[in-house]
């Protein structure tokens, strides 16, 4: 049976990670893994087109026409595993074809806190949510691993300091590749037998900027329509509401100067949902979509002490659903009475698979200084374990 | 070039709060009018800049300054236009992150005159950071003026002589900057980028400076460069870093993927020899130590179209040094390959400079020199005195073929398809001038050569002498061209050797091959020479009059390849010299030869050439007659008897002298029947019998033949045929035999008759002929007894009994008796009754006295009777 469904994947349409084209295990070409001194290294036109790498790498064996897990190098007749996409020629995962690719997007306005969303949330899951639910995230290639420590986790926990500027995809190709992590689950299964469930979690991280045009994101961020879960990120020092009343109440607190629209961001994202999976303008997106008030911490003193979201999140067992109920339905009045009742209208409306959440990525405001004086995390796993459980990847509990 | 091409068009790209995007970030700040969408696209990927990992994180501005290198690129857009980006470190950005960098871009449009990008590094306008208080207005930036290129390219920063101090300031900067240069040589074969890591962000400038000097301005194209340069994914051809990078300098780079030259550690990666180690090291060396030199190589790269680096940079050095009165040792593939080079890129401008250059080396060519060495030299020197107009390089070229021509083709007997072709090039790339050549290949000197090296040329080199020397002729509008002297020298000269052989002629007349008056012109050229050598004892007659043989059999070989009017104009235009009869009949033999049907086709040569009263007519119509029946005798078969009697029927016998005509008469008349039953041939018959008459002939066939007709009509004159069977040969018996007895016979119905036939024809010197033809007729079928029957047997049965006997045929008397009774018998009961009865109402052979003879014959009948039983079977 297994072999069966194995031998039904391979000839089920795949879905590049990097460049989004679908394509048939068949098709994929290899690349030369020889050492560069027995196989001489080759630029590479397609990635060279694709991505602006011109460097030269292994030599691109083609594809034979049918299901293979390896191909020889004509050159050095040496046989190759490194399955490319073969659109893009991006390395693919190894698990391609065996595991499913989930894909989240992290969108938001520029200085939504993003970037600093994702170093803090990876790093909880790894080292805290991952252990409670029995979930072990792990870095599939060199790229995300060298990525995520030198471009998130040491400007925040090594160093102390905010995540420099993202660059537009369109000047920096390296911000248009994914992180990609395999996300393995491990228990007991119904029979009480020991059981290990993967999935590939593919996270993309976007410059604010390329969220501006609906140009820029149908070539850069195609990856959000192919979404198994969108993560919007809304800034509620960028409410108007808020703004006046941070400056009534809390005068020392620095304000970030004022950006997008979240509404408009929105509106483009749902735009381009539509052209890329050819959806009616009154459809709706069946893409479940978080989203969450970023650096909460700034607004706490606004907000009643009993509310849940001064609570801690009871996620151990699994999604906790009740926590959830509680906390969407706070976040729509805080929302409402921000002035942001017409997103809480956008989003109910076109997303049937929605939820509303607040969480504080630094547990600061490093705005001015640029300084994080201790990382301290509130709620960042919530909307990411609610698209794991949307995702039927985790159950849910209630607690 | 328009004001606007001369000036470089600007963008401005930064994170800040208003920009043309409309909204807060990374964005184009602004940007001149003029530049397009896709050009702004691809400065906005190009102008990305990131810092070194290992400098502060938060610098202040001082440290900036002091610390972070800025970058300035260069590169060619996709229009074609080239880019050159500054991009320098800001620090923060409005909203206070950290991370953004001011990159400002300059557009040059393509085809402006060739600069080094570098001498636009210390342009005082580049703009490094968007002062705060400019980005506080809400209003729209206005559009970035244009910058006068004057001013971008005006520093006298990175000059030769400051590129001489740098390299002196380091030990081994020299030999780098070899071995950078040669790296760059690799580029296009390896595809591996330039990498140089170097402690000072000034050094990394100089480095790049050096490299985009050492190749002339021209040559910038495939040179983008960075000066500092963060990833190794998008590296340009030339790239200087330094700090920490995303670059590992580890061997897998700095063996394979680049060509590292890590400066802070000294360690470098292998570059392959390649070709481009000599201009490297030279240019090194120059720039280090005679930088004017290089000067002078960009100077002088200028005077040609090259705009990439290659292997043609290392013909242009070798060209300049040779320029500059440099000694060269060129091995013969690199001399070529230079002159393939300047005939490729030289323009029309610097080509009189080059041709002063190589002077020397073309002056060099010797005998180890391949037709196609000279091809090349030749077309070089063509296809500049073509773009050049020059009449001194069209003379230089006129020259250089002319020299191909003599030491190759003349002297040589080598690469004559290269060299006359050659020709055709020459006069293209001439053009008007190209009277030039003729002038040249005509000259005197030039000539006197030609005719002093003419008798000892072989047959194939005097045909593209002479043929060249048409072409100059017609050229310099000296025509006719077989008529001209130089032409007609040249024949007399060559054909003072002593003995030509056929081959040895062609070429003469080859070139005009189509043309009759030449042809005519030429050949009696030929005859006359011969002539005129044979009366001054240079040539003895035999040998004369096989050269006008041998011209005569090649003139018909001419004639053959030509239109068919070709021929009759100058078979005809020749028959009008008696000199020339002689090459004209060997002409007419060798044509006769080829032909297929040659009576028609002497038939149609007598009637068009040999029927008036040309020399040709006159003096050889009978002699081309005789020769034809000689050619027609040794053919065999009837041929020749046919001909004698179409020219017996034509009347041409009684025009033949005595000889000829008794040959020609006798073959007709043994080829005429003797079967007096011949209506047909008796015309001619009669035609023969009034040439012989005319002549005074007699012929005995002839007689026998008008004997034998007068002995069918009157048969009591057949014995007058008797003496002339007596003296016809036996072919002649056994054909009157054969052909004329059996008519005789069947005329004599009488014993009277058939004893006077015998008598008459049964001759002792042919009695074995006769007996054979007699028994044969006497055995032919027979179903009733006819009348000649009755007279064999009549004759028969009589003789030796009643009548005197035969002495000559009596042996045969028992077995002709047997043979016609078995004939009777054998005709079937009732017409053998019938035959019987007949035989005895016979009034000869009634009596007593051939009773008993008759009953013997009878009885012989009888006997030879088949039963009916016996005749079946014998049919079965």
């Amino acid at each position: 049976m297994k072999a069966m469904l194995h031998a039904l994947t391979r000839r089920q349409t795949q879905l590049c990670p990097y460049c989004f084209e679908h394509f048939q295990l068949a098709t994929t070409t290899f690349r030369c893994t020889t050492p560069a001194a027995q196989c001489a290294p080759v630029i590479d036109p397609v990635l060279q087109r694709e991505w602006s790498d011109t460097r030269l790498l292994g030599k691109v064996l083609p594809a034979g026409g049918r299901f293979a897990d390896r191909a020889v190098c004509g050159d050095c007749g040496k046989a190759s595993r490194k399955r490319l996409c073969p659109h893009c020629h991006s390395d693919l995962p190894h698990t391609v074809g065996s595991y499913r690719n989930y894909v989240f997007a992290v969108i938001g306005a520029k200085d939504t806190g993003k970037s600093h969303y994702i170093a803090v949330l990876i790093d909880q899951i790894k080292k805290r949510v991952g252990p409670q639910l029995n979930l072990l995230l792990e870095p599939m290639n060199d790229d995300t691993i060298r990525r995520y420590r030198q471009d998130f986790y040491e400007p925040v926990y090594t160093e102390g300091r905010t995540i420099e500027l993202t660059k537009s995809a369109m000047t920096d190709r390296r911000v248009q590749r994914p992180m990609i992590y395999s996300l393995t689950r491990s228990g007991k299964n119904l029979f009480g037998r020991e059981s290990r469930e993967a999935a590939v979690l593919v996270f993309f991280d976007t410059a604010g900027e390329d969220l501006n045009d609906e140009d820029v994101m149908s070539t850069v961020n195609k990856y959000i329509y192919r979404a198994d879960g969108i993560l919007l990120l809304v800034d509620p020092l960028q409410l108007p509401e808020v703004r006046n009343d941070v400056r009534l109440t809390m005068d020392r607190t620095p304000l970030p100067i004022e950006t997008t629209e979240t509404a408009d961001i929105l509106t483009r994202t749902t735009r381009l949902i539509e052209r890329g999976r050819q959806l009616g303008p009154r459809q709706k997106i069946p893409i479940p979509l978080a989203v969450a008030f970023s650096k909460f911490d700034a607004v706490t003193p606004m907000i009643d002490e009993q509310c849940q979201l001064n609570a801690s999140s009871r996620h151990a067992k699994g999604f906790d659903l009740a926590d959830f109920e509680a906390v969407d339905g706070e976040m729509r009045g805080l929302l409402s009475q921000w002035g942001g009742a017409d997103l809480v209208h956008q989003v109910t409306d076109r997303y049937p698979q929605h939820g509303f959440f607040g969480l504080s990525a630094l547990g600061c405001n490093p705005h001015k200084t640029g300084q994080i004086a201790r990382v301290m995390p509130r709620r960042v796993e919530d909307p990411f374990l609610w698209l794991l459980y949307q995702n039927g990847l985790i159950a849910r509990v209630r607690a | 070039m328009t004001a606007s091409a001369r000036a470089a068009l600007q963008l401005h790209y930064t994170s800040c709060r208003h920009g043309l995007s409309g909204y807060p970030g990374f964005q184009t700040r602004a940007v001149s009018d003029g530049l397009r969408p896709e050009e702004r696209r691809e400065i906005e990927a190009a102008a990305i800049y990131q810092p070194p990992r290992d400098l502060p994180r938060a610098p202040d501005a001082e440290t900036i300054s002091a610390q972070f290198p800025s970058t300035f690129r260069t590169f060619l857009l996709s229009s074609g236009r080239l880019a050159l980006v500054r991009a320098t470190y800001v620090g923060q950005d409005y909203s206070g992150r950290w991370g953004n960098y001011f990159a400002h871009a300059l557009v040059v449009e393509a085809g402006v005159e060739p600069q080094w990008p570098i001498d636009a590094y210390a342009w005082p306008g580049w703009v490094r950071a968007l002062p705060p208080e400019e980005d506080a207005s809400e209003t729209p930036p206005e559009p970035l003026p244009p910058v006068p290129l004057d001013e971008v390219f005006a520093s006298a920063d990175f000059s030769f002589a400051e590129l001489q101090t740098f390299l002196a300031e380091g030990d081994g900067r020299v030999d780098v900057l070899a071995s950078l240069i040669h790296a760059v040589f690799r580029q296009p074969v390896d595809s591996r980028r330039l990498v140089l890591r170097e402690r000072l962000e000034l050094d990394t400038v100089y480095w790049i400076a050096c490299l985009q000097k050492a190749f002339p301005a021209a040559c910038q194209k495939s040179l983008s460069s960075s000066t500092y340069q963060f990833d190794p994914r998008s590296c340009l051809a030339l790239n200087a870093t330094l700090g920490e990078t995303d670059f590992m300098f580890d061997e897998s780079e700095r063996r394979y993927q680049f060509h590292v030259f890590d400066l802070v550690n000294g360690e470098h990666g292998d570059v392959t020899e390649s070709p481009g180690v000599e201009y490297a090291e030279v240019i090194a060396s120059w720039m280090a130590r005679a930088p004017e030199r290089l000067e002078q190589l960009h100077a002088f790269a200028e005077l040609f179209a090259i705009d990439a680096i290659g292997p043609d940079l290392v013909h242009l050095l070798r060209l300049q040094r040779l320029d500059a009165g440099d000694t060269l040792s060129l091995s013969r593939d690199d001399t070529l390959a230079l002159f393939a080079f300047g005939k490729r890129a030289v323009s029309a401008v610097g080509f009189g400079r080059v041709l002063e250059s190589v002077e020397g080396v073309i002056r060099g060519l010797d005998a180890s020199s391949t037709p196609d060495d000279w091809a090349l030299v030749v077309r070089f020197l063509a296809d500049g005195a073509a773009r050049t107009g020059e009449a001194a390089h069209g003379m230089r070229v006129c020259q250089a073929w002319l020299q191909a021509f003599d030491r190759l083709v003349v002297d040589e007997q080598r690469g004559e398809a290269i060299v006359t072709a050659l020709r055709d090039e020459v006069e293209q790339a001439l053009g008007d001038e190209r009277r030039l050549l003729a002038r040249e290949a005509l000259h005197h000197t030039r000539l006197d050569r030609l005719f002093t090296r003419a008798p000892s040329l072989p047959p194939n080199t005097r045909r593209i002498v002479l043929d060249d020397l048409r072409r100059s002729c017609a050229l310099a509008s000296i025509v006719p061209t077989y008529e001209a002297l130089e032409t007609r020298s040249f024949i007399e000269a060559a054909l003072s050797c002593s003995r030509p052989a056929a081959a040895d002629l062609r070429w003469a007349l080859e070139p005009w091959a189509t043309d009759a008056g030449a042809l005519d012109s030429l050949t009696r050229l030929v005859v006359e020479i011969v002539r005129r050598r044979e009366a001054d004892r240079e040539m003895s007659s035999e040998d004369a009059a096989a050269m006008q043989r041998t011209l005569g059999v090649l003139l018909a070989g001419l004639l053959a390849e030509g239109v068919p009017t070709l021929r009759t104009e100058v078979v005809r235009r020749l028959g009008t010299r008696a000199e020339c009869v002689e090459t004209l009949v060997a002409e007419w033999e060798a044509s006769l030869e080829r032909a297929t049907d040659k009576s028609v086709a002497h038939a149609t040569y007598e009637r068009q050439f040999l029927s008036g009263t040309s020399p040709l007519a006159t003096s050889a119509r009978d002699l081309m007659a005789e020769r034809f029946l000689d050619r027609l005798a040794a053919v065999g078969g009837d041929l020749a008897a046919a001909q004698a009697r179409e020219w017996t029927r034509a009347g041409r016998c009684r025009s033949f002298p005595d000889a000829l005509a008794t040959r020609v008469l006798a073959l007709a008349v043994h080829s005429t029947t003797l079967a007096p039953d011949d209506r047909v041939s008796e015309p001619l018959v009669k035609q023969l019998q009034a040439e012989l008459d005319h002549r005074g002939y007699r012929l005995g066939r002839l007689d026998l033949r008008l004997a034998l007709r007068d002995a069918f009509t009157k048969p009591e004159t057949v014995k007058h045929v008797r003496p002339m069977l007596e003296g016809a040969d036996a072919a002649t018996y056994d054909e009157f035999a054969r052909v004329v007895l059996p008519l005789l016979l069947s005329k004599a119905t009488t014993r009277a008759a058939h004893r006077r036939l015998l008598e008459a024809v049964c001759v002792p010197q042919h009695a074995e002929a006769f007996v054979r033809a007699y028994a044969a007729f006497l055995r032919r079928p027979a179903k009733e007894l006819e009348a000649m029957d009755e007279g064999v047997l009549a004759f028969w049965l009589r003789v030796g009994v009643v009548d005197p006997g035969l002495p000559a045929l009596e042996p045969y008397r028992a077995a002709v008796l047997e043979v016609m009774a078995g004939r009777i018998g054998g005709m079937g009961r009732t017409a053998s009754a019938k035959a019987v009865e007949r035989l005895q109402e016979i009034p000869d052979l009634r009596g007593t006295a051939l009773a008993l003879v008759m009953e013997a014959f009878l009885q012989q009948v009888v006997g030879s009777q088949t039963s009916l039983l016996g005749r079946i079977f014998k049919r079965r």
